[in-house]
C-alpha cells in the first residue's frame, strides 16, 4: 500500500541501531525482581485460592437447620388426667377411626372428654402390657379419605381386643424400646382403606389440654435455615476487569441459624446459632429435638458481563450442599421399613413419633443459579461494589443418617419440601487486582427467601454470608 | 516467519528464569528496539523509558508468544504499543495540536541517503507528536490510515491530514538540512 516514498524511508531506516545507555539492562533487571516478587505474591495467593477451594468442602462452615416448630396445632378437646401408669409406661393411644367420618375433608373433629375418659381399668390393663390402644374402624366407613372422627369410649372399648393385637404386630417397631407415642398414617394404605391413624399420646394431652389435628395432614414441620458461602456475585475491578469474565467460586465464612419468622431478620441470622425451637405442641414435653450447625460449602463457576459502565450483571451454576447434626424422635416408615427423618422434617404419610430420640445427621443438596447486579461505590484498585439479585436453588437430594435408623434418601417431593427456592440477595464486596486477569474478592452477603422451603409458606429461609471468589477475565 | 531454533531456544530459557538468557536476548534486540523508540519519543530518555517498560512486557508475557511471526516482530510490536500508550498518557487521547494539513503532491525526490540513520531519527523527533506518530506507523511499520485510526483512536482523515503534514514538515527539514550540508562542502 506504500509507495516509493515510503519505500525510500524504510530503507533508510533499514538495520537502524542505537545504543541504549549502560544503565538500562540494570533499570530492567531491578525490574523484573519486583514484579518477580510481585509475582511471588499473586501465585501464593493463587495458590492460597485452590487450596481454599480444595478444602471448602471440609472446612467451611455452614449450617443447616431444619428448626421449624412442628405446627400441628393438634387439639383433641379437653384432655383428661392421665394416669401416672400411662406416662410411666409410655404407651401409645391410637385412634384410628379414619374411616368414621361421612366428610372426606382432612379434618378431625373434636373428641370430648367423654369420648376420652377411659375407664383406670382399661388403662391399667393397656399400661402392664404396655400396649397401644388403637381405634381401628376403618371398615365402617363409606367415605374415608383423610378423616378423623370422634372416638367414641363404645368403640374404644369395643376394639381393646383388636388393638391388643394390632400391637403385637407394632411391637417391632419399638426399636430401643421405645413406643411410639403418635403415628399418622394418610391415604396411602389401600390395604387398609385409606385410614387415618390420629394418634394421641395422653403425655401430649397432659401437656397441650388441647389438641387439635385440623392441618394434620398438611402442615409441615420444617424450615431450613442455612448458612453458607455462596459466591452470588463475583466483583470485578474497574477498568482492568472492564468485560467478561469468567468466575470460580469457593465457600469460606461462618453463619448461623434462627427460628426466624417468615424471612427472618438479619441479627436473628447472624446470633442465633445453636438451638433447641420452642416446641408449643404436641411433643412439647416429649423428646428433645435439635439440629446444630454443621458444614456447608458450595462450589461454582460463573459469569459476568458488563453492563455499562460501571453496572454489571452475574450469573452461574454451582453445587451447594448443608449439612448438619441433630437429634429427632421422628421416623418415617415405608413399605414395613423405617427410616430417620430430621427432627422438623415435615409431616407426610408415614410419619411416626417416638418416645425417644436419636442422634443423625442430614445433607441437603442444592443446584445454585444466581443472577445479580452489581455497582461500585467505591471505584478505585481496591473496589468496593454493593449487590442486589436473586438465587434460584434446586434441590437436589434430601439425606439422612443414624445409627438407630440407618441412612435414607429422600426427594424433596417425598418430604414436601419446596424442590425450587427462590431467594433475594444483598452484598457487600472488597476486590482486588492480583494483575491484569485475576482479580480476588471478599464478600458479605445476606440471603433472605423469596419463596419457604414449605409448602404451607411459613418458613423463609434466610442466611449471612461469607465468601471468597476468584475470576478471571477473558475479553 | 517462524522463529530460529536459536531464538525458540532462548525464549525457552527465558522462560524458565533464565536471567542471563533474557540478558541475552535483551543484548540481541536492544539496539534495534531503541531506534525503533527513539522514532516515537521525542527525547533519549523518553525513548529509554519507552525500551525499559517494553523489555518488562515482554519478560511478563513471553507465554504469549506463539512463535509464529519473529522474535523481533513481536518485540518491536510491544514497543510500539509502549510508546504509543506513553504518547497517550501524554496526550490525553492523542489530542494533538492537529492541523489540517492540504495533500502535498511534490514529486522532489528527498536525498535519504545523504543522511545517516541518526540524523533521519533525529529530524522525524523534530515532527510534531501527532504527525510523528502516523509517518512513523504509516512510512516506517507499513500500517495503513484505517489500522492507524483505529489504533490510535483519530479518524482516518486525520491520519491522512497528519501525515501529509509529516511529509510536509520532513520534506522542509530534510531540503534545508541537505542545503546546509552542502553549503559547508563548497
Amino acid at each position: 500500500m506504500n509507495g516509493t516514498y515510503e519505500h525510500s524511508w524504510q530503507e533508510a531506516m533499514a538495520g537502524a541501531t542505537i545504543e541504549p545507555s549502560e544503565a538500562l539492562w540494570n533499570n530492567i533487571a531491578s525490574s523484573m525482581d519486583t514484579d518477580r516478587g510481585r509475582n511471588y505474591w499473586v501465585t501464593l495467593l493463587l495458590i492460597a485460592a485452590t487450596i481454599s477451594i480444595a478444602f471448602a468442602i471440609p472446612l467451611s462452615m455452614g449450617t443447616l437447620d431444619y428448626n421449624a416448630q412442628p405446627n400441628h396445632n393438634i387439639q383433641i378437646g379437653q384432655a383428661t388426667e392421665p394416669t401416672d401408669q400411662i406416662i410411666n409406661n409410655k404407651n401409645q393411644v391410637t385412634n384410628n377411626a379414619s374411616s368414621q367420618s361421612p366428610t372426606n375433608q382432612n379434618t378431625i373433629t373434636p373428641i370430648t372428654n367423654e369420648q376420652l375418659a377411659i375407664s383406670n381399668k382399661q388403662l391399667k390393663e393397656l399400661s402392664k402390657d404396655k400396649n397401644q390402644v388403637t381405634n381401628n374402624a376403618s371398615s365402617q366407613s363409606p367415605t374415608n379419605q383423610n378423616t378423623l372422627t370422634p372416638i367414641a369410649n363404645e368403640q374404644l372399648a369395643t376394639n381393646n381386643k383388636q388393638l391388643n393385637e394390632s400391637t403385637a404386630n407394632k411391637n417391632q417397631n419399638a426399636v430401643n424400646a421405645q413406643t411410639i407415642i403418635a403415628k399418622t398414617q394418610f391415604a396411602d394404605n389401600p390395604t387398609a382403606n385409606n385410614q387415618i391413624l390420629a394418634t394421641n399420646s395422653l403425655k401430649q394431652t397432659e401437656a397441650n389440654g388441647s389438641i387439635e389435628l385440623s392441618r394434620l395432614g398438611t402442615t409441615r414441620l420444617s424450615e431450613i435455615e442455612s448458612y453458607y458461602f455462596v459466591p452470588y456475585f463475583m466483583p470485578i475491578e474497574k477498568d482492568k476487569f472492564k468485560g467478561t469474565n469468567l468466575l470460580a467460586s469457593l465457600n469460606m465464612g461462618t453463619g448461623s441459624v434462627s427460628n426466624n419468622p417468615p424471612g427472618g431478620s438479619f441479627a436473628e441470622a447472624l446470633f442465633a446459632n445453636d438451638q433447641t425451637p420452642n416446641l408449643n405442641d404436641v411433643n412439647k414435653n416429649t423428646t428433645e429435638r435439635s439440629e446444630n450447625p454443621g458444614t456447608a460449602y458450595y462450589i461454582g463457576a460463573g459469569v459476568e458481563f458488563p453492563l455499562g459502565k460501571k453496572w454489571s450483571l452475574l450469573t452461574g451454576l454451582g453445587y451447594r450442599a448443608q449439612h448438619a447434626m441433630g437429634t429427632s424422635d421422628l421416623i418415617f416408615e415405608s413399605e414395613g421399613v423405617e427410616k430417620p427423618l430430621g427432627a422438623y422434617a415435615p409431616i407426610v404419610a408415614g410419619t411416626s413419633f417416638l418416645s425417644n430420640s436419636y442422634e443423625y445427621s442430614v445433607t441437603n443438596s442444592y443446584l445454585s443459579v444466581p443472577v445479580a447486579f452489581k455497582y461500585p461505590f467505591i471505584n478505585k484498585r481496591v473496589m468496593l461494589r454493593g449487590g442486589l439479585g436473586v438465587s434460584t436453588d434446586f434441590m437436589l437430594s434430601h439425606k439422612i443418617s443414624s445409627e438407630a435408623y440407618g441412612n435414607a434418601s429422600y426427594s424433596p417431593e417425598e418430604q414436601n419440601y419446596q424442590r425450587l427456592l427462590l431467594g433475594g440477595v444483598a452484598t457487600i464486596d472488597l476486590s482486588y487486582s492480583l494483575n491484569n486477569q485475576y482479580s480476588i474478592a471478599f464478600e458479605t452477603g445476606y440471603r433472605k427467601g423469596l419463596t419457604a422451603i414449605d409448602e404451607s409458606k411459613e418458613y423463609y429461609p434466610s442466611s449471612f454470608t461469607v465468601g471468597i471468589i476468584l475470576f478471571y477475565k477473558i475479553k | 516467519m517462524p522463529i530460529s531454533p536459536y531464538e525458540q531456544d532462548l525464549i525457552q530459557k527465558c522462560y524458565d528464569g533464565d536471567r542471563t538468557a533474557y540478558r541475552e536476548l535483551y543484548t540481541r534486540f536492544a539496539g534495534e528496539l531503541m531506534a525503533v523508540a527513539m522514532r516515537y519519543m521525542k527525547t533519549k530518555q523518553e525513548a529509554e523509558d519507552v525500551l525499559q517498560d517494553a523489555f518488562i512486557k515482554a519478560y511478563k508475557n513471553l507465554a504469549s508468544f506463539n512463535q509464529q511471526s519473529a522474535l523481533k516482530t513481536w518485540l518491536t510490536r510491544i514497543v510500539i504499543n509502549t510508546a504509543l500508550n506513553a504518547l497517550r498518557k501524554e496526550h490525553q487521547k492523542y489530542q494533538w495540536n492537529i492541523m489540517e494539513a492540504e495533500e502535498v503532491h511534490d514529486t522532489t525526490s528527498l536525498p535519504l541517503e545523504s543522511f545517516h540513520y541518526t540524523e533521519l531519527i533525529a529530524f522525524i523527533q523534530q515532527l510534531p507528536d501527532g504527525c510523528r506518530t502516523v509517518f512513523n506507523l504509516y512510512a516506517l511499520e507499513g500500517y495503513s490510515h484505517k489500522e492507524i485510526a483505529d489504533m490510535i483512536n483519530i479518524s482516518m482523515g486525520t491520519s491522512k491530514s497528519q501525515y501529509f503534514r509529516a511529509k510536509q514538515l520532513l520534506q522542509e527539514i530534510i531540503l534545508s538540512e541537505d542545503a546546509k550540508t552542502k553549503r559547508k562542502a563548497i
